[in-house]
């Protein structure tokens, strides 16, 4: 078992946090595998339990004052922040002793080894992952890099469409923008490198393929990635404070994708 | 809750006037920057000059030149560094002093304008900053991101009536200033002449600037470099720069492809794959943000107990203030 050889590397990010890692027992980075990367959705869930309760609850419009008021004193965590094979945690250094935390994430490490808690959090992570379907319109004008996307790759751009099409993407973790989810998946032959120059402004809710992931903008923003589709408006917003899941598309998640022909309103 | 009742009307709006207070926590892991005051100790000290709680609302004007017309008599404090404020009142110009509580009257007229090297500014209100109406997010990203509330032209601010004695806290631009950092998570990424050539240089702020970050310019030109090919005497950054994205936070100075050192600020994205140079101290970030673009920068690198206790003393002196302050309007 490729986890029982790792270790935990922490490493300080200033005076108010720490990075969480994984290396090797060699004390080498461990390769970036969707396989790591679920030890990581375990180990944030598993944190966010113990040492940021309030995190579960993250529709900010839903708590009572109250309960914001109270969360930074019960709470050891101000945030809880899930990369690529990495987890970032925030926390007052004037308030909350980092040897605790260290200790505290050690722990739970511990656990995640000796398997204690992640038999015990599979069917609570299991019940929040959801299955999206997400219905996109594939053009030139909704995809301004789909042909020469098809020419690089070398494929027609319907064969392009229908090859994206059949993958299964699944949410490595959510960031960049509010709502943004990095996805895994992509067909290898159709990787491709980012623009050069990023656009000024991505139209909101653009599908796109930015080296090895896909993405969708959740709001018009400047933006790198090369640009295949749109999704239907029936999706949008994809992300709003309003919601009790704000985002749309959360670590772990699968997705799928329909060709249709309209974006619809 | 308290009567709130409209104390000014926006003439002029200033540069990038946006109502800010409290950044927000606990979204991050959903994408959702903090936000909140660039310079959340210059707006302390500008609120604890008032009794107000130290993150009460405030007005927060990074340039150009702000008008406002005075509905009622109100309680303020500017705080921030490189403005000019005056108030003209029965056609006669007063100069006000920053970080210091003064009383403006019905019929005035408040301007704060930026000098020749402005850093950020914060007008308090006595009770905190209310917005009444005329406000829009300033753009998309703000609007989802609900940052902020735009400042426009007749916009009308509003606060709490009540009054109190006059008090004032020094805060100087310094030219040549050492901002103490504590060594970046990527370090280990930037080979030693790079890391050498950050160290030792001297960086000013760049004109391309916006409260998700700032540029950082060398003064005296060393370069650093992150891209392995290339020049042999340049400096380069091995093995590799295509970092997994990970968590970034307001105070890192990030390495971008291509570019000159990057200072993150308080609406930055959640998440970068970029190398991290360093993470200015919580401590210094008040004056990194109002040295404005003239000032010498160089970085010293603290550890972790230093920078921790600088924030200590940071926190005891606004502690201070706020009892002073309490003490006097008792």
């Amino acid at each position: 078992m490729l986890f029982e050889r790792s270790k935990l590397s922490l490493i300080d990010y200033g005076e108010s946090a720490i990075v969480i890692e994984l290396i090797a027992d060699n004390s080498l980075p461990l390769p970036t595998t969707l396989l790591i990367q679920s030890a990581f959705w375990q180990l944030d869930r598993i944190i966010k339990r113990r040492m940021a309760p309030h995190l579960e609850r993250p529709n900010l419009e839903a708590c009572s004052m109250q309960d914001l008021e109270e969360a930074p004193a019960r709470n050891q965590l101000s945030e809880v922040v899930l990369g690529n094979q990495n987890i970032t945690v925030v926390f007052d250094p004037l308030r909350t002793d980092k040897e605790t935390v260290v200790c505290e994430l050690d722990n739970i490490w511990s656990l995640v080894q000796a398997n204690a808690i992640s038999e015990l959090m599979q069917p609570d992570i299991a019940q929040t992952i959801t299955h999206h379907k997400i219905d996109a319109v594939f053009n030139v004008e909704t995809g301004p890099d789909l042909a020469q996307l098809a020419a690089e790759t070398h494929n027609s751009i319907d064969s392009l469409i229908k090859k994206f099409c059949e993958a299964e993407y699944r949410v490595l973790f959510t960031g960049f923008l509010p709502g943004f989810a990095y996805m895994a998946g992509l067909a290898p032959e159709l990787y491709s490198s980012r623009l050069a120059i990023p656009r000024q402004k991505v139209p909101a809710g653009s599908l796109a393929i930015g080296g090895e992931q896909v993405g969708i903008y959740p709001q018009a923003s400047p933006g790198g990635w090369k640009i295949i589709g749109r999704i239907a408006q029936r999706h949008m917003p994809i992300y709003s404070d309003l919601r009790t899941r704000p985002s749309l598309l959360a670590a772990a998640d699968h997705v799928r994708f329909k060709a249709i022909e309209d974006c619809g309103k | 809750m308290c009567l709130v009742s409209p104390a000014m009307r926006v003439i002029e709006a200033g540069l990038g006037s946006q109502l800010r207070g409290r950044k927000r926590t606990g979204a991050k892991h959903l994408g959702s920057p903090e936000g909140g005051a660039l310079d959340p100790y210059t707006l302390a000290v500008g609120n604890l000059l008032l009794g107000n709680e130290p993150d009460a609302i405030a007005l927060e004007l990074l340039g150009g030149r702000l008008r406002l017309h005075v509905e009622s008599s109100v309680m303020l404090v500017v705080t921030g560094c490189g403005f000019v404020i005056t108030v003209i009142r029965d056609g006669q110009y007063l100069a006000l002093a920053a970080q210091t509580r003064h009383r403006v009257e019905k019929g005035d007229e408040l301007i704060i304008q930026q000098g020749p090297n402005p850093g950020v500014a914060y007008l308090c209100l006595l009770g905190g900053v209310a917005a009444d109406g005329q406000t829009q997010p300033n753009t998309e990203i703000d609007k989802a991101m609900s940052l902020g509330n735009t400042i426009a032209q007749h916009a009308k601010l509003a606060i709490r009536d009540d009054v109190f004695f006059g008090a004032h806290i020094e805060m100087l631009q310094i030219e040549e200033l050492s901002i103490r950092v504590t060594p970046g998570v990527d370090s280990h990424l930037l080979d030693e002449q790079a890391l050498k050539s950050f160290w030792k240089s001297h960086w000013q702020l760049s004109g391309n600037r916006n409260r998700m970050g700032v540029y950082l310019k060398a003064i005296t030109e060393l370069p650093i470099r992150a891209e392995g090919a290339g020049s042999e005497n340049s400096s380069t950054v091995t093995p590799t720069l295509t970092l997994n994205s990970h968590c970034v936070l307001p105070g890192t100075i990030q390495l971008p492809n291509h570019d000159s050192p990057v200072l993150l600020l308080a609406d930055c994205q959640t998440t970068g794959g970029y190398p991290k140079i360093a993470k200015v101290i919580d401590a210094d970030m008040w004056k990194i943000i109002q040295a404005g673009h003239r000032a010498r920068i160089s970085f010293e690198a603290v550890t972790i107990d230093e920078a921790k206790k600088a924030l200590s003393e940071q926190q005891q002196m606004l502690y201070r203030l706020d009892l002073a302050i309490s003490k006097m309007s008792d």
